[in-house]
């Protein structure tokens, strides 16, 4: 194969060993390697219980996953079990990024989740080092010398290479470095077995691939690209450049995507029945997300409603819930988006047992001014805006709980246990 | 603007500490607690938390404030503050051979 028309650089995909855990050590004086932690929400929605992260030597001593249960976890007196603070974790990656800025420039740092990083180094690496992987250990000195955590490099002459690296070498790597390039193709993607471990492949597209005679790396390199195309689409060509280590991609280049659009959702911290109940949390929901609209300005024209049967529905009736769309004329006021959703769940909804709720709002358009309506009065309709926007301030000011509608103290209700979280959960701001 | 004097701090930051081992001190039967101070050397702060641990079974530990104010003698006067109105051990970390600055005796439980 021929790499040489193909984009050469120097890229660095650095990954913080058990992020949220080693953080939550670094707090407590100890060494997020040696500690033996888990990090466990405890939110209502749980079910006893989640773990969100554990150190690696939880992980070594007592196989905990991420995503395991509580009662997955061993009766042992040297595990510690500490609360989640998403509000410390955003912290550090910001101050991570910080100091990866001091090796390349911000236009050259991808943050790619709350703990990876993506840098092209192509211009810079040659400052700090003769050699990549000195360059790498580098910079795993500075943030565990400024932070006390520890970090893994994935390093290749484009991303996808970085990022096999980092995921599949890097962390059973003494130094915790990986490298590909395009020579290593072979040795070091051709031969991995597992297509799981590769960035891209899930356990669906794994199956998919299966069905095509392609169990592993080497088979997917070799494989048609015109059968995988006419297969699996433009993503099983991509995977197929992925097996030769080629990405083409290009960082600087901004994403556009086709159509933006905003959503919240939410798992229940019970299954609910009651329609009253279930009502609340939508009309909560849509007004959550009618506040995030109307801080961008914008206005929606079409509106959709997510509903999730619990576990018990699922398994007598087959089906995991439903999800129904309706054009509306476009708006951002909460009390109407909660009227039109409430609407959308009544017409669908048969009684079923329910655990997820999400809301999207899509169809946004600019919100230039206020839309009358001959038949509507329309001195309540610029009151009713005037109402919205003011809630908005008072929210930004003090907080998502500060004003709420009256049935959010109603049984079932979720905006009051729910404003102090962060991705769901525990946001950890009353501790300071 | 006029500074605020470093007592009222203390009584401000205490108070609020105390507030939170209220909250998290459940006092559930067959249960040890205490409280950790950490002195976090790459945050410049002192982390406290409260720990509890049942018999045989894993160790809990909860934050209970961040002391932004890196300074020992402020810590000083808030672990005596806090010391006088609540009874629960308390261990340091990461203090090595540092001495409190009034008592002047070694930083130890």
């Amino acid at each position: 194969m021929d790499y040489d028309e193909e984009p050469h650089g120097v890229y660095f995909f650095i990954d913080n060993k058990s992020f949220y855990a080693s953080c939550e050590s670094v707090k407590r004086g100890l060494n997020p390697l040696r500690s033996i932690l888990v990090v466990m929400s405890e939110q209502a929605n749980t079910n006893g219980g989640l773990i969100l992260a554990a150190s690696p030597m939880a992980k070594k001593l007592f196989g905990i996953s991420n995503v395991s249960r509580q009662r997955d976890l061993p009766n042992d007196p040297r595990l510690l079990i500490v609360p989640p603070r998403m509000n410390l974790y955003i912290k550090k990656n910001l101050q991570i990024n910080d100091v990866f800025t001091e090796f390349t420039d911000e236009n050259n740092i991808l943050p790619y989740s709350i703990d990876e990083s993506l840098l092209d180094m192509t211009h810079t690496w040659h400052l700090f080092g003769n050699s990549l992987r000195n360059v790498a250990l580098k910079i795993q000195e500075e943030v565990r010398s400024r932070l006390g955590l520890y970090t893994t490099v994935g390093i290749g002459d484009n991303p996808v290479q970085a990022k096999i690296a980092l995921d599949v070498y890097a962390k059973h790597d003494s130094d915790l470095v990986g490298e590909i390039h395009y020579k290593d193709v072979p040795n070091k993607i051709w031969n991995i077995q597992n297509l799981t471990s590769v960035w891209g492949i899930g356990k669906r597209t794994a199956a998919n691939l299966n069905h095509l005679g392609i169990y592993n790396m080497n088979d997917l390199a070799h494989a048609n690209p015109y059968l995988i195309k006419e297969k699996m689409g433009i993503i099983g060509l991509q995977l197929f450049a992925t097996a030769w280590g080629i990405d083409r991609s290009n960082l600087r280049q901004p994403m556009h995507t086709k159509e933006k659009s905003y959503s919240n959702s939410q798992v229940l911290p019970r299954d609910y029945t009651s329609r009253s109940e279930i009502e609340i949390v939508i009309k909560e929901v849509a007004s959550q997300v009618a506040s995030r609209i109307r801080n961008h300005h914008l206005q929606t024209g079409w509106i959709t409603l997510f509903i999730g049967f619990s576990f018990a529905t699922k398994q007598v009736t087959g089906s995991s819930g439903f999800s129904q769309s309706m054009k509306i004329n476009p708006t951002d006021d909460s009390y109407e988006l909660g009227r039109d959703l409430t609407e959308l769940f009544e017409r669908n909804w048969n009684g079923e047992m329910i655990r997820n709720i999400g809301v999207e709002y899509v169809h946004l358009s600019p919100k230039v001014g206020e839309q009358l309506d001959l038949f509507r009065d329309n001195q309540r309709t610029i009151k009713q805006n005037v109402l919205n926007k003011t809630g908005d301030q008072i929210r930004k000011q003090f907080g998502n709980a500060a004003l709420l509608n009256a049935n959010s103290l109603c049984n079932g209700a979720t905006a009051i246990s729910r404003s102090n979280l962060v991705g769901g959960h525990n946001g950890g701001n009353s501790y300071e | 603007m006029e500074a605020i004097p470093m007592n009222s701090d203390v009584t401000l930051v205490g108070n609020k500490i105390l507030a939170n081992i209220d909250h998290l001190f459940l006092r559930v039967p067959g249960t040890r607690y205490w409280m950790m101070i950490v002195n976090n050397v790459f945050d410049y702060e002192y982390d406290w938390f409260l720990s509890s641990k049942k018999k045989y079974q894993q160790e809990r530990s909860q934050p209970l404030y961040v002391i932004s104010n890196y300074d020992l003698e402020f810590l000083e006067a808030i672990v005596n503050y806090v010391g006088k109105r609540n009874l629960l051990t308390t261990y340091y970390r990461n203090f090595g051979n540092l001495v409190w600055p009034t008592a002047q005796r070694k930083i130890q439980s």
